[in-house]
């Protein structure tokens, strides 16, 4: 008997493994093969806008991702450093080999968890909850809670031109049993699609005459904790498609399964595939493409930008218009993959199912699309799990929290029409949630989880301490006039008018590493705007605060708005805050709504708890 | 008069941060009023102003609250509204108030109820209204300025999102434009507020100018007592008169420069305040003689001769001041049809867009301070601010035709950008 147990050994199902059992549960994770643990079957990258911050706050909060990155990264560079601390965010290149196999180990070796092969067909379910899982061999495991993080692989076909095959990335089988017992069970599914780009051989390509794109020299990393390193930079080439690219693809969309009907998921519209770049876009005569290398070795290449579905002979001739893909050859072809997931709507924000209780799930077979996507929610379904079996409160995170908590309340709330993304405008409190401050926000809600490491915890008092010693000496230092070019003035005046702090150091401020000086300039230089967005989290706050009961009666509440009532009775909604983002539920609703709510809280009080 | 009220824990560091009590030494203390100025964020003076402190749990929304009184027109309150709103306050929603007394458990249910309906009536009413201004064509404007703003904002998105990708184009002149369409629909809300709710105009002068005998000229009864004494008013009167069709309040005051006796001296200080709160100072002066006091600045100054049938010979022009010159009688009704033609005109024509209450002006004024900023700053301030400033913007309109933005920008963003590796 296990206390969680975990489906899939991807980017979500790492985390959530992980994070349980570090806190202590008993926990086995299932997993296709071996060789799939941590795999990236699509750009080996991670980070980037809104992205890295998420990469920031599930190291915060004790998980993993940011950790191995650092640990494997082939480049890394900040993004956005002209546009504001907001937005600035990392992004990396990753080893994926090295990657792949830093997760095996850490997982083989983590204690309290064992990780295994096995083909999970059905969940075990009895009086609405889920018990535990039975495998293709045979086997059952009873656990007390169960974390689907199955990834892609429901009902998968990857689909390359005229050719079409049952199955999921790396030539695995895929999940079709279990998919076809989520039906009977009475789950919504919805049909996604998405795809890579074909990877070749890299001494294939001429990467002379290319613009580089080189990462930084300086050591930097994701993780708050642990060394910083400077990996050899290994460059990033930049190309673009010609006319003859698109005019080739113009001749052969006969044979393009999007335009043909052969594939009916829905894909993301932030990621299309080359084909449909052109056919959309037909004004413009190129499109950006990045070449990334998968390994240090040097072996393959990531044609990056040119994702497809097209037939495998026409992606080699593709491959040949783009200036230094002349002769490229393929080692392995793009292809469009269509796969069955989850309706998010139908979750709770603590990611367990509204639908059967004890099931959690998390990453793409919650219709969400991208490896940091998966693991932070990952992390969050990991943590509830536990707390579910000890009866303790869930770890819900604010939208003024963290991109977690924007990424699941959009999920659970607004549910999920393309496959899901972070992107920073989604997030209401941007300024708040930078890449800088996620420690500030979220290690001590994960020490108050109990997933923080000492380590992690020594540092982040380190950095705290560090922190609010400079603010509280800023206002007591005196900045002569030889430094503001006008007025001598006060430390927290000077970097409010925009000074930078580095250059009090002089006058007796701590040194701090330049991240964190930059945090210091940050709240001094954007305190206006900070302020206003505070006024508006302390809004949200409150209504946040009031929780709906479950089993609340929306019929009951006559003076509720039709459209009003129904949208609540089908989404059921956990707090006011939740109701009030749901498309249908009026102001007036809400004000019903919110008196109902203290009102039986007072009536609840006065009877005793009736 | 408007009082402004700020709640919440830091409402009284808030108010301290504009207001400064003229006696320096005394400290803030709850159920105390604080006389004092207003003074903006380079120490101008904005308004004379009284400051009442409330602490809570004993204030109307059980939280810390500062009101702040001001009896300047509306620029007045406008300018204080910018001040609070550029500081990082936000502007409370309707019934906000009351839902933070609620909220803090000041109030019981059967009250919160009932705050529930009137707040549900009220957005039946205002829907109405809403309905009647989207006819009229508010909502068509604020429709049109909400797509171009999402236009910018779509495009300054996709650049912090996809970096690689998008870069970030000017919008420096697109955004004043559109702060320029806001200024208009905001003063399609002065016209809109006159016609609602009528004009102010005051009647100013020193004593027995004849200027109760104007009131009730105008509108043609006993309104207010007159003499051939000087100093027979000595309060404020008012009178409602109807110039074709448009409503206008006309406000009778004491003679200003009358004796120094405290009833009179506070008679004159009323009629100060009401000259303050105008939209128009009838500015009365007797025919043939010779005026040496101005006439205090204000709003829209009209200078009116009175008793010009007695000094047909009177051909002085307007006092300085003075944007027009109406020479009429009370007695003989010379030059009233006149007054009143051009007292309709002042009303408005009621043309254009109206803006139906002070929500959506908020909401206007509220729109307009962001893309000021984010205009001004267009190619210095960093891009997420920036886009802090034109959220802000759309929301704000948004808040005025009941449209969420988020999701629509996001839709902009991935239709008019090809975006993805």
């Amino acid at each position: 008997m296990y206390d969680v147990v975990v489906i899939g050994a991807g980017h979500a199902g790492i985390e959530a493994a992980l994070a349980a059992a570090r806190l202590g549960a008993r926990t086995l994770v299932l997993t296709l093969t071996l060789e799939a643990v941590g795999a990236m079957p699509c750009n080996p990258s991670l980070g980037g806008p809104g992205k890295g911050q998420l990469i920031r706050e599930i190291d915060a909060l004790g998980g993993e991702m940011g950790l191995a990155a650092d640990e494997t990264f082939l480049q890394m560079r900040v993004l956005n450093t002209g546009k504001g601390p907001a937005v600035r965010t990392l992004r990396a290149q990753i080893d994926k080999r090295a990657y792949r196999d830093r997760m095996r180990r850490v997982l083989l070796n983590q204690s309290g968890l064992d990780l295994r092969e096995g083909e999970v067909v059905e969940l075990l379910v009895g009086k609405g909850e889920v018990r535990g899982v039975r495998t293709a061999t045979g086997l059952e495991f009873a656990a007390g809670a169960v974390v689907l993080a199955t990834g892609v692989y429901l009902g998968s076909r990857i689909v390359v031109g005229e050719s079409l095959r049952e199955g999921g990335p790396g030539g695995q089988r895929a999940a079709t049993a279990l998919a076809r017992q989520l039906v009977a069970l009475g789950l919504r599914l919805r049909r996604f699609k998405t795809g890579t780009s074909p990877r070749i051989l890299a001494s294939s390509a001429d990467l002379t005459g290319l613009q580089p794109v080189a990462g930084a020299i300086e050591p930097m990393g994701f993780s708050f904790i642990g060394a910083k390193a400077r990996a050899e930079a290994w460059p990033v080439h930049q190309t673009w498609t010609t006319t003859a690219t698109h005019r080739l693809i113009e001749e052969n969309l006969h044979r393009a399964p999007l335009f043909t009907g052969v594939i009916e998921g829905v894909g993301p519209r932030y990621c299309p595939s080359i084909e449909d770049k052109v056919v959309r876009f037909r004004e413009r005569s190129a499109h950006q493409i990045f070449l990334e290398p998968e390994d240090p070795t040097g072996e393959e290449i990531y044609v990056a930008g040119l994702s497809t579905s097209l037939p495998e002979a026409v992606q080699g001739e593709l491959l040949a218009t783009i200036p230094g893909l002349e002769r490229a050859r393929i080692t392995r072809p793009g292809y469009a993959i269509e796969y069955d997931c989850l309706d998010p709507s139908e979750l709770g924000l603590s990611l367990e199912s509204r639908r059967f209780g004890r099931l959690f799930t998390a990453g793409q077979v919650n219709g969400t699309s991208g490896y940091e996507e998966a693991a932070g929610q990952g992390l969050l379904a990991g943590i509830n799990a536990v707390r579910r079996l000890s009866g303790a409160e869930p770890l819900r995170l604010e939208r003024s929290e963290a991109y977690l908590g924007v990424m699941v309340d959009d999920l659970a709330t607004r549910g999920a029409e393309e496959p899901y993304r972070v992107l920073t405008a989604r997030a209401e409190y941007r300024l708040r949630l930078r890449h800088g401050n996620a420690d500030f926000r979220l290690t001590p809600r994960g020490e108050a989880m109990g997933l923080v490491s000492a380590e992690r915890s020594a540092a982040f008092r380190q950095r705290q301490l560090a922190l609010e010693t400079a603010l509280e000496l800023l206002p007591n230092t005196r900045v002569p006039a030889a430094l503001t070019a006008g007025e001598a003035t006060r430390g927290d005046r000077y970097l409010r008018a925009g000074g930078e702090y580095h250059r009090l150091v002089a006058l007796g401020l701590p040194d701090l590493p330049s991240e964190l000086a930059e945090e210091v300039e940050i709240r001094f230089r954007y305190e206006g705007y900070l302020r206003r967005e505070e006024a508006r989290v302390e809004r949200l706050k409150r209504q946040e605060g009031l929780r709906i009961p479950p089993g609340l009666d929306y019929r009951s509440l006559r003076a509720l708005s039709r459209e009003g009532q129904e949208m609540l009775n089908r989404r059921r909604p956990e707090t006011l805050g939740q109701a009030s983002r749901l498309a249908g539920v009026s102001p007036a609703d809400l004000s019903v709504l919110a008196v109902c709510l203290t009102g039986r809280g007072r009536t609840t009080n006065r009877d005793g708890g009736a | 008069m408007a009082i402004l009220r700020i709640s919440g824990p830091e409402a009284w560091t808030a108010a301290g941060r504009f207001f400064r009590p003229a006696k320096a030494q005394r400290r803030p203390q709850a159920g105390r009023f604080f006389f004092g100025h207003l003074y903006d964020e380079v120490g101008r003076e904005v308004d004379e102003a009284i400051l009442l402190l409330f602490a809570g749990p004993h204030s109307y929304t059980a939280e810390d609250v500062a009101e702040i009184q001001l009896h300047g027109g509306l620029a007045v309150v406008e300018e204080a509204l910018r001040l609070f709103l550029g500081a990082g306050l936000q502007a409370a929603a309707p019934g906000e108030f009351t839902r933070r007394a609620f909220e803090n458990g000041r109030i019981d249910l059967s009250q919160a109820e009932a705050v529930a309906d009137l707040v549900a009536a009220k957005s039946a009413a205002a829907s109405r209204l809403a309905v009647r201004n989207l006819a009229g064509g508010l909502g068509d404007r604020i429709r049109r300025l909400r797509a171009d703003l999402k236009g910018v904002l779509a495009g300054l998105e996709a650049a912090l999102d996809f970096p690689e990708e998008v870069a970030i184009a000017p919008a420096g002149s697109v955004l004043a434009a559109l702060g320029g369409e806001v200024d208009d629909l905001l003063a399609g809300y002065e016209t809109g507020r006159r016609i609602q709710e009528g004009l102010r105009a005051v009647l100013l002068g020193r004593p027995n100018a004849g200027k109760s005998s104007l009131l009730n000229a105008l509108v043609g009864r006993e309104r207010a007592i007159t003499s051939s004494q000087p100093g027979t008013t000595r309060d404020v009167i008012e009178a409602e008169l109807r110039c074709e069709g448009q409503l206008v309040h006309l406000v009778d005051t004491a003679g200003l420069g009358a004796g120094e006796d405290p009833v009179e001296a506070e008679g004159q200080r009323r009629a100060l305040a009401e000259a303050a709160a105008a939209d128009l100072i009838l500015w009365v002066v007797e025919s043939g003689r010779e005026e040496v006091e101005a006439a205090p600045k204000g709003a829209l100054v009209w200078e009116v001769r009175q008793k010009s049938d007695l000094y047909p010979g009177d051909t002085r022009g307007p006092w300085p001041g003075a944007a027009r010159l109406f020479r009429v009688s009370a007695r003989t009704g010379q030059g009233l049809l006149e007054l009143r033609s051009a007292l309709a005109l002042v009303v408005g024509a009621g043309e254009g867009v109206l803006l139906g209450n002070e929500r959506q002006r908020v909401a206007l004024l509220e729109s307009r301070h962001a893309l000021e900023r984010a205009a001004a700053g267009w190619s210095s301030q960093s891009p997420d601010l920036l886009a802090a400033d034109l959220w802000e913007a759309l929301e704000a309109l948004g808040e005025i035709t009941g449209e969420t933005g988020r999701p629509e920008v996001l839709d902009e963003i991935f239709s008019r950008f090809c975006l993805g590796k």
